[in-house]
């Protein structure tokens, strides 16, 4: 019995540590979702320098993911637009969806959506080529710490959960 | 038939304005808004207010943004002009500008915006029209100052030859004509009439005259070098020809150089003159002698 016990606490540590890996996993994979999300839209933009609206619906339909989460909800709230302006609905949409970002990134994303709809296309593209390479930095970062992140979590867990068996047993 | 035109202007303000512009918006031509002033509606000649607060920079961006769908870049062709389109309501835009390139104009600031209300006038000038239509349709110009309602004018003639049987192709670069929106056309331009909209007037009028076998080709405001080009090259063809213009009175074609061209070639054989004051709208046909 007591062996059983020790062997489901042991299970369950380490499955957490995977929980959190897949966890960071995903998050890490966010990133380039949403940079490809970017991307999409400023091909959409540079090609036929097509209203926002119509390039954020284009670019919907090819983007999955995290990318799509935030273009859907940009994208249902032009709805408000004369209401709030477009930076506005974009900050909302982004703190519906990507909650989860830290203050750096957010921030950048936040400041594309002050840049998009503005007068010039080649300021906004500037700025959707300049957020999308920066989250691919973010993504690129996470990937190369990612192994010795994974050790890491795998081993603590281990560590700790077999510190528990042994005190408890 | 698409959305009422006089709740899409409204639906271009803010929610707190609506409800004030709406009492009077039927009388309206334009709702003018100026930074630092008190929005106001255009009852023919006057001003009138309608809300008690002043307009900021920022509720006329909004408004813009709402118009052009967070896309200033989309609509940077019209913008070079001074207005850009919302579904067919012209909105005029000013402010500090600059050339960008030596022709596309960027906005710095906005300090004052003007939407146009359209309407559909049926049976206006109907003395006129008909009097157009027991001669025989000859060329014509619909000539009068900004906001006399040339436009207006143009679209009822328009529908009435169509509906009498003239194949009209109607090169309505602006959208104004037809105001089409995602829900259809939005004026009724009668039975016979083919449009072709978004492109410049002087390529739709040779696409339509090459395609659509038109009897007459109709276009709205003849202002550049290259309007006047258009008409140039289609006239003769043994198609007729329904143009408005900018212009106090027939005198004031002759200072024109884009107009000039098309008075020493004799197109136009009838001036059609609108007058706009506070008694209401004077219509007057003339014979058209260079």
């Amino acid at each position: 019995m007591k062996l059983l016990g020790a062997i489901l606490i042991l299970t369950a540590g380490i499955l957490g540590g995977i929980l959190l890996l897949l966890d960071k996993k995903k998050r890490r994979d966010d990133y380039w979702s949403l940079a490809a999300a970017l991307e999409l839209l400023r091909g959409e933009l540079s090609s036929e320098a097509v209203p926002l609206a119509l390039g954020i619906e284009r670019a919907n339909a090819h983007t999955k993911g995290m990318g799509k989460e935030l273009l859907s909800a940009v994208s249902s709230g032009l709805d408000e637009l004369g209401e709030r302006s477009f930076g506005e609905i974009w900050d909302k949409a982004l703190a519906e969806t990507c909650s989860w970002l830290a203050a750096e990134p957010a921030s950048e994303i936040r400041k594309l959506g002050a840049e998009l709809g503005r007068f010039d296309l080649e300021v906004q593209l500037r700025s959707l080529d300049a957020c999308a390479l920066y989250l691919k930095e973010q993504w690129r970062r996470q990937k190369n710490a990612y192994p010795a992140e994974r050790r890491v979590a795998l081993g603590l867990s281990f560590c700790f959960t077999a510190l528990l068996v042994i005190l408890l047993y | 038939m698409g959305m009422d035109k006089e709740a899409l202007a409204l639906s271009l303000l803010p929610a707190r304005w609506r409800e004030g512009a709406s009492l009077r918006i039927s009388q309206a031509e334009e709702i003018r808004l100026r930074a630092g002033g008190r929005p106001s509606l255009l009852l023919q000649a006057e001003e009138a207010p309608f809300a008690a607060e002043n307009v900021t920079e920022t509720d006329l961006l909004r408004i813009l943004e709402k118009a052009t769908g967070a896309s200033l870049h989309a609509a940077q062709a019209s913008l070079s002009e001074g207005f850009v389109n919302f579904k067919g309501i012209r909105v005029g835009v000013c402010g500090t500008a600059a050339m960008k390139e030596g022709e596309s104009c960027v906005f710095r600031h906005v300090s004052s915006l003007a939407i146009r209300v359209p309407r559909e006038c049926r049976n206006i000038c109907r003395e006129q029209i008909d009097s157009l239509m027991r001669e025989g349709y000859q060329n014509t110009l619909v000539l009068g100052p900004p906001g006399s309602g040339k436009t207006t004018v143009l679209r009822e003639m328009i529908r009435r030859f169509s509906d009498k049987g003239y194949r009209v192709g109607v090169a309505d670069e602006r959208n104004e004509l037809s105001a089409c929106d995602d829900e259809g056309q939005a004026f009724d331009l009668g039975r016979c009439t083919d449009i072709l909209m978004g492109i410049p007037k002087q390529k739709a009028a040779l696409m339509l005259l090459r395609g659509m076998n038109p009897t007459i080709i109709a276009m709205d405001e003849i202002t550049r070098a290259e309007d006047a080009e258009a008409i140039a090259e289609i006239c003769g063809c043994g198609v007729g020809i329904l143009a408005s213009a900018h212009a106090g009175g027939k005198e004031d074609l002759w200072k024109r150089e884009a107009y000039r061209q098309l008075l020493d070639r004799a197109v136009f054989s009838r001036l059609l003159l609108v007058r706009a004051d506070k008694h209401g709208r004077q219509y007057r046909l003339e014979q058209f002698s260079t």
